[in-house]
C-alpha cells in the first residue's frame, strides 16, 4: 500500500466512501445473520504489492467461539451487492 | 483528530519489565484512566480495572502481503471498548514477548473504523540491558522490537558495568538511531516521556527529534550510516568503531540507512522514486522517516512510514536563514544502501 499520503491521520476522509463502508458493514450482519455479539470490520485495501489483487474489499467477521473469517471481494466497497457478500462467505477461506 | 483515543503499544522481550513498567504507568498520579490490552492476561497481576484479554490473532487482509497484515482480535477489543468510551482517557497495548509489532501498528492505519476513534501514540520498546546483546544475536523477535521503536526503556541497567551499558547501546543504535532511550533501574521513567509522545504525527516529528536534520558531528555531504564502510568476503560485520564515546556496531541483518542532501530535491523525482522503493522493499523496510526540502517550496514536506504505509505532508515553513537540507532515514532487513543512496541523490534538484 505505497504512498498513501495522509493514511497516518486519516482525518477527514472521504464521507462517501465511510458512509459506503458503514452500510456494507450493516448489510453484512444481516445478509450473514451475525449476533450482537459479532464483530464486522469492512476495509477497501488498494495494495501495490505485486503479490496483492489491487482494490478489495475486504469483510473481517469475528464470533465469539470462531476462527475469523475474511470475505474478500474484488470491487469498491459501494459497489458490493448482498450476492457478493454470499458467496464470498461461501468461498473456501485461505 | 482531538477526540481520538491515543494507544500506545508496549513491546519487549521476555522478562525485559514490561509488566513492571505497565504497572508503573497505572500506578502513579497522573489523573489518567488507561484501558489495558495485555496477553498474558492473568499471569502476572495488572493493577487496574479495565483489563482486556487479547490473543494475538494476527490476520492477513491479502494473503501474504506482510504490509496488509493486522491484528484482528485488537479490532475486535477495541471495537468492544469505543462502546464503553468515556471510561478511560487512553489504551495501552501489551504485547507478549514474541510479538511482531508491525501487525500492531498497522491495525491503526488499515482498519477504517480503528483508525476513525483511536490514534496511535508510540511504540514504547523495553529492553533488558543484560540480555539484550545476547537476544539481539539469537531472536528476530527482540530485534523488529528494537528498530520499530519510538521510545526504548533500557531496563535493568544496574545489573551491567557501564561498558557494558555504552555497548547494548551502542548495539541499539546500530539498528535504530532515533529512538528515544531511557536507561532505567525497574523501569524507573517519567511517564511523560513513555505516553503523549504523538510519534505518528507529521506535525509533531520535528519537536520530537529536533536534531533530525543536523549532521551527526560529521562532514560528508552525502553519508550513510556506516560511514559508507565497505565490508569486504571476510567481514564479520562484528566490528565497531567509536563515535562520541559510543561504540558504532554494525548489525548484521538490521541496518539503519540515514542520507542527507545539503540542498534541495526534486519532488517530481523523489515521490515516485521512494513510491517505487517502498513498493518493492516494503517487506523489508519496518520503518522510514524524512524531511525534505521540496523545489521552490517554502514548506518542509515530512514523511513517515511503516512497511509499505507511507504518510506524508507539507508542514511549516522552512525559516529565514534555516539551511534547507533534506534528509530520510530507514530502518530494515538487508536493505541495498548502495541503491537506496544512488536513487535519492538522483532525486537532487
Amino acid at each position: 500500500m505505497a504512498l498513501r499520503f495522509g493514511l497516518f491521520g486519516r482525518k477527514d476522509g472521504d464521507d462517501g466512501a465511510k458512509a459506503a463502508l458503514a452500510a456494507l458493514k450493516e448489510r453484512a450482519r444481516i445478509v450473514l445473520c451475525l449476533s450482537d455479539e459479532a464483530t464486522v470490520a469492512v476495509n477497501e485495501i488498494v495494495c501495490a504489492d505485486p503479490a496483492c489483487p489491487g482494490l478489495e474489499t475486504v469483510v473481517l467477521v469475528m464470533e465469539p467461539g470462531r476462527r475469523t473469517r475474511a470475505l474478500k471481494i474484488a470491487k469498491a466497497a459501494a459497489e458490493v451487492t448482498d450476492e457478493d457478500l454470499g458467496a464470498a462467505a461461501t468461498a473456501p477461506q485461505a | 483528530m482531538a477526540d481520538k483515543i491515543p494507544v500506545t503499544v508496549l513491546t519487549g522481550y521476555l522478562g525485559a519489565g514490561k509488566t513492571t513498567l505497565l504497572n508503573r504507568i497505572l500506578t502513579e498520579p497522573h489523573g489518567q484512566r488507561f484501558a489495558v490490552i495485555v496477553n498474558e492476561f492473568g499471569e502476572v497481576g495488572i493493577d487496574n480495572d479495565l483489563v482486556v484479554g487479547a490473543d494475538e490473532e494476527v490476520f492477513e487482509m491479502n494473503n501474504g502481503c506482510i504490509c496488509c497484515t493486522v491484528r484482528g482480535d485488537l479490532i475486535r477489543i477495541l471495537d468492544g471498548l469505543m462502546k464503553r468510551k468515556g471510561k478511560f482517557d487512553a489504551i495501552i497495548v501489551e504485547t507478549t514477548g514474541l510479538a511482531d509489532p508491525a501487525p500492531v501498528a498497522q491495525t491503526f492505519f488499515m482498519d477504517q473504523d480503528v483508525s476513525d476513534k483511536t490514534k496511535l501514540d508510540a511504540v514504547v520498546t523495553v529492553a533488558d540491558a543484560k540480555w539484550l546483546t545476547d537476544r539481539l544475536k539469537d531472536a528476530p523477535e527482540a530485534k523488529n522490537q528494537i528498530a520499530f521503536a519510538d521510545v526504548i526503556i533500557l531496563n535493568k541497567i544496574d545489573l551491567v558495568s557501564p561498558e557494558e551499558l555504552a555497548e547494548v547501546e551502542g548495539r541499539i543504535r546500530a539498528i535504530n538511531p532515533y529512538a528515544m532511550i531511557h536507561k532505567t533501574e525497574r523501569a524507573s521513567v517519567d511517564i511523560s516521556q513513555v505516553l503523549g509522545r504523538n510519534a505518528f504525527d507529521l506535525e509533531r516529528v520535528l519537536e520530537l527529534e529536533p536534531a533530525f536534520l543536523e549532521d551527526d558531528g560529521h562532514h560528508h555531504h552525502h553519508h550513510d550510516h556506516d560511514h559508507d564502510h565497505a565490508c569486504g568476503p571476510d567481514c564479520d560485520h562484528d566490528h565497531h568503531h567509536h563515535h562520541g564515546g559510543l561504540k558504532h556496531y554494525h548489525d548484521e541483518d538490521m541496518q539503519s540507512v540515514a542520507l542527507t542532501i545539503d540542498g534541495e530535491v526534486d519532488p517530481d523525482k523523489f515521490l515516485p522514486w521512494v513510491n517505487d522503493l517502498v513498493q518493492r522493499e516494503g517487506p523489508n523496510i519496518l520503518r522510514s522517516k524524512g524531511i525534505l526540502a521540496f523545489r521552490d517550496e517554502p514548506r518542509r514536506f515530512v514523511f513517515q512510514g511503516v512497511h509499505m504505509i507511507l504518510d506524508g505532508d507539507l508542514q511549516r515553513e522552512w525559516k529565514p536563514g534555516e539551511e534547507r537540507r533534506s534528509k530520510i532515514v530507514f530502518i530494515g532487513r538487508n536493505l541495498d544502501k548502495e541503491a537506496i543512496r544512488e536513487g535519492f541523490l538522483a532525486c537532487t534538484a
